[in-house]
């Protein structure tokens, strides 16, 4: 089965990020403290579906703005190692790669940041090789509002290419801390065949709104198919292009150690779906598996096994189930 | 030339500027730059010496994880012999956040130390010791399975095969100096600490007693390092001398700066250099550093510091004696 299945192409945003634990206070001038674990991982939300999509054997190809540093080098070198293909990347010269330096607090297990700017924001349309973008049955744009450069104009021309060629579009937001919201990715909505924002960013996007079945209607005013809301622990609410709506609940039962990742991971099992040919329903369900896998692991994508491990987790589990709304 | 080994700690230095303070929490801070370097007294020294141009051996502990990579990946690229570098598959290698105060030009550090804590002599090959005259134990007294019995026992096993052996210290972080270090003196040939780390040693301030103590403890030649104050040289039993560092007009990272020393001045001594012409390669090698950010970025090769040695652009720091 997997041997058919063509790599999927994500877009968009990406980051190096030094997990630092626990940091209960600053050192004193000129000292140092010990800590028990200084990790470095990728973070952004094109990165990380990336990643997960390549753990599972789906397979994925990336594009994306990395500078040409150490970071940058270190990046590329993790995705290679764990398995994206990474021939359209090119690090590049003017860019310095956003970097995070997380201090996770012992006491309250909240963390604070020292970052720099994301190298995302200069990702731009001439990034993308057309050539091997082709080779996919589906693009995911991962990160909008956060690509500068590439929301709105830029990005619908892409995906509206990418619709007329036959593929399926996909998204997902990131935090705008700009503010903007809506108006910057707004252009590019009527050629979004898949809307996947996270509650909050949806929120945001809908003026305030917080009933989904509302939120979603008023995405599909603006043209996008279908919508696919995250809602963390309750799973996600769809409606798709026709009215019919659903909410996939996510698995109980699982024992949450680390959320970082999980609304990607939720992403690349959906897109998983797609590509294996599931209806919508199905593909919240392996949405969902997947999550399971990510929260159970300290690390983003760490934790995502093969696909063959995340079917036999939907078998042998018991709730399969989704809830149909009127 | 004689062939010079550098053996201990080595890590992954992430210089994050400006950081002065914890952000609150939840919150993030934006900082203007945030860069990765490999760190690591052995390491610098290492790759100061391969920047220079000096074919240099390396013997350290370094983690199967992605910043373990990027470090063999630097070593690779400067042309580091890496042949005594082990790869521990069960550690995460250990890595510094410099927060860089760049109002007070001062840093402080988070560090994690999982490779080093596992380094001992069996990741000392045998080829390393066969292959070298100079022997350059650094990053002690941060090397929990390293300090005191195994550093003592290895440092007599190659005094006695007639290599020369130098030593540096770094931080205690269990502040109890001493005992880790003190049997192996004996059998150093040069010992050259920083003056923060002498005081914490002996409890002494003034770098005349603080030099002579150390020599009673045994090293056959003492260097203590002063920073900006330039350093003190002790050789055998003759008169300790002050020596200056060189003028730095524009100081941009200091990290390291002690590690370039130690490189410089092993150089010139592998050159059949007397010391306190050495040490004054050193000092140059040193002031080459502090022009970047880093430990080793701003070495450049031999011919171009002699070169600034010799143009008299160089100077003196000249208010060293306060």
């Amino acid at each position: 089965m997997e041997e058919k299945l063509k790599k999927i192409c994500c877009i968009g945003g990406i980051d190096a990020d030094i997990i630092c634990s626990p940091v209960p206070a600053f050192p004193p001038m000129g000292k140092g403290i010990t800590l028990d674990s200084m990790r470095f991982t990728i973070g952004g939300c094109a990165g990380n579906t990336a990643l997960d999509l390549a753990r599972l054997g789906v397979g994925s190809i990336l594009f994306c703005k990395l500078g040409e540093d150490q970071m940058g080098r270190s990046v590329l070198k993790e995705l290679m190692d764990v398995g994206v293909d990474v021939r359209g990347i090119h690090l590049d010269t003017e860019v310095e790669t956003g970097v995070s330096i997380v201090m996770v607090d012992p006491v309250s297990g909240e963390r604070t940041f020292f970052y720099t700017p994301f190298s995302s924001t200069y990702f731009e349309s001439r990034d993308i090789d057309l050539e091997i973008a082709d080779e996919s049955d589906i693009v995911f744009v991962g990160g909008a509002l956060q690509l500068e450069r590439f929301d709105g104009f830029p990005c619908a021309a892409f995906l509206r290419r990418a619709r007329e060629r036959g593929q399926i579009t996909a998204m997902d937001t990131g935090w705008d801390t700009t503010g903007r919201w809506l108006p910057s990715i707004q252009a590019a909505l009527p050629f979004v065949d898949f809307f996947m924002p996270s509650f909050d960013e949806a929120v945001e996007l809908a003026g305030g709104e917080r009933d989904p079945e509302a939120m979603a209607r008023f995405f599909q005013s603006l043209g996008v198919a279908n919508v696919v809301i995250k809602m963390g622990k309750k799973g996600a609410f769809v409606r798709d292009a026709l009215g019919s709506m659903f909410i996939a609940p996510a698995y109980s039962g699982v024992k949450a150690v680390d959320t970082t990742g999980a609304g990607d991971s939720f992403c690349a099992g959906f897109l998983t779906g797609l590509e294996l040919g599931y209806d919508l329903k199905g593909c919240a369900v392996l949405a969902n598996a997947v999550a399971s896998f990510c929260v159970q692991a300290h690390s983003a994508y760490g934790g995502i096994p093969p696909l063959s491990d995340v079917l036999a987790f939907k078998e042998r589990q018991e709730h399969d189930y989704y809830i149909e709304l009127l | 030339m004689k062939k010079i080994a550098c053996i201990g700690m080595v890590a992954v230095d992430i210089i994050t500027s400006p950081a002065p303070a914890l952000p609150p929490i939840g919150q993030c801070k934006r900082v203007e730059t945030t860069k990765m370097y490999v760190g690591g007294n052995a390491a610098n020294s290492a790759l100061d010496l391969a920047k220079l141009g000096v074919p240099v051996r390396l013997s350290c502990r370094i983690g199967g994880d992605s910043l373990g990579r990027f470090v063999h990946s630097e070593f690779d690229r400067y042309g580091v012999n890496t042949q005594s570098v082990t790869i521990d598959e069960n550690a995460e290698t250990s890595t510094s956040i410099v927060c860089l105060d760049p109002v007070e030009k001062n840093r402080r550090c988070l560090l994690s130390t999982q490779s080093n804590d596992f380094f001992t002599t069996e990741d000392i090959s045998d080829e390393l010791i066969a292959a070298s005259d100079i022997i350059f134990l650094t990053g002690v007294c941060q090397l929990k399975a390293f300090d005191g019995d195994q550093l003592a026992q290895f440092a007599k096993r190659v005094h006695d095969l007639g290599k020369f052996v130098a030593m540096d210290v770094l931080w205690d972080l269990d502040d109890v100096w001493l005992p880790k270090i003190q049997e192996s003196l004996p059998y150093v040939d040069l010992f050259m600490p920083s003056f923060d780390e002498v005081e914490k040693m002996i409890h002494k301030t003034d770098p005349y007693e603080m030099i002579k103590m150390l020599r009673t403890l045994g090293p056959q030649n003492v260097i203590i390092k002063l920073g900006r104050h330039g350093i003190i040289v002790m050789e055998g039993d003759e008169e300790p001398y002050r020596m200056p560092a060189w003028d730095v007009p524009n100081i941009i990272d200091t990290t390291g700066a002690g590690d370039a020393f130690c490189a410089g001045t092993l150089t010139g001594l592998a050159k059949g250099m007397k010391l306190s012409d050495a040490t004054s390669l050193g000092q140059a090698v040193s002031a080459f550093c502090i022009q970047d950010y880093g430990t080793y970025a701003g070495v450049q090769s031999l011919e171009q510091v002699f070169y600034a040695m010799n143009s008299g652009d160089m100077r003196p720091y000249s208010a060293y004696m306060d």
